[in-house]
């Protein structure tokens, strides 16, 4: 023990880049009732031409995430999950940038 | 406002298909294209499945996009006649599931011809719109059934061109 404590480290640590990985936690990335990536404004606000504010996101308890435009449209006629067809259960909504949300769950 | 975002739904799902096809990964689907700028019908043709009396044979379907579309299924049927037990003979209607009640906006275009082209291979003769390829089935008459499939493939499917 003592004797590897006095040996001279062979390499020093000048420096060092940390690389940190990031992903979702959802399953899907498109939203599966208009196509668009869920980063960006479903297929009704790029028609009217709406800010990316006004496009919220809904995220299921079943783990899918549709715009919020979207899957009301779809909830008038039928209240499941259009991909994997569990009765829909909304857990939370947020913006486009969860990051940016008051929600508990993605703080800064 | 609602037929536009129909259209630019319907752009998405043709760019996929394109991108499909140039890749090679539309097979079994040969064309899935619309037949007009509007976009409002579409036709497909597809290759009878290898493991089936269809094979050797292509089938081509008509599909119209209703105005609420994705929010209500395609209307699919046959254009060439085929003899199928959940296929109408005369209206060449199609009975599948997903085109009816259990639809939802997460399937395309091309999962629905995908899900026809599956049921080609997998007749379910309980819910026959062709009540006698049904009963042949029902009755354990594979031979029979399958010679009829031949029989009016022969006459009205166009034969599969082999690949160069």
């Amino acid at each position: 023990m003592s004797e590897a404590a006095e040996t001279k480290p062979r390499v020093k640590l000048l420096k060092y880049n940390a690389v940190a990985m990031w992903r979702y936690t959802f399953h899907n990335e498109k939203c599966g009732i208009c196509r668009t990536h869920i980063t960006q404004r479903c297929l009704d606000c790029v028609s009217a031409g709406n800010d990316v504010s006004e496009c919220k996101l809904a995220w299921g308890r079943c783990g899918h995430c549709f715009h919020v435009h979207c899957i009301q449209k779809w909830l008038k006629t039928t209240h499941t999950c259009p991909m994997c067809s569990q009765v829909w259960e909304a857990e939370r909504i947020t913006g486009h940038n969860a990051a940016d949300e008051d929600d508990s769950d993605d703080e800064m | 406002m609602a037929t536009n975002v129909r259209t630019r739904r319907l752009m998405k799902e043709l760019s996929t298909i394109r991108k499909d096809a140039a890749l090679g990964t539309l097979d079994p689907i040969l064309t899935l294209e619309p037949v007009s700028d509007s976009l409002d019908t579409w036709t497909a043709t597809i290759k009878g499945p290898d493991d089936s009396a269809y094979s050797g044979f292509v089938f081509k379907l008509s599909i119209n996009i209703p105005s609420q579309y994705p929010m209500t299924p395609p209307e699919v049927r046959f254009v060439t006649k085929i003899f199928h037990c959940n296929v109408h003979f005369s209206s060449h209607e199609i009975c599948l599931d997903i085109l009816k009640s259990t639809w939802t906006p997460a399937w395309s275009l091309q999962h629905v011809v995908r899900a026809i082209h599956l049921l080609m291979g997998a007749p379910e003769p309980d819910s026959p719109l062709n009540c006698d390829a049904g009963n042949l089935l029902r009755a354990g008459d594979k031979r029979a059934h399958d010679s009829m499939v031949r029989l009016i493939c022969s006459r009205y499917a166009e034969r599969l061109q082999p690949e160069k």
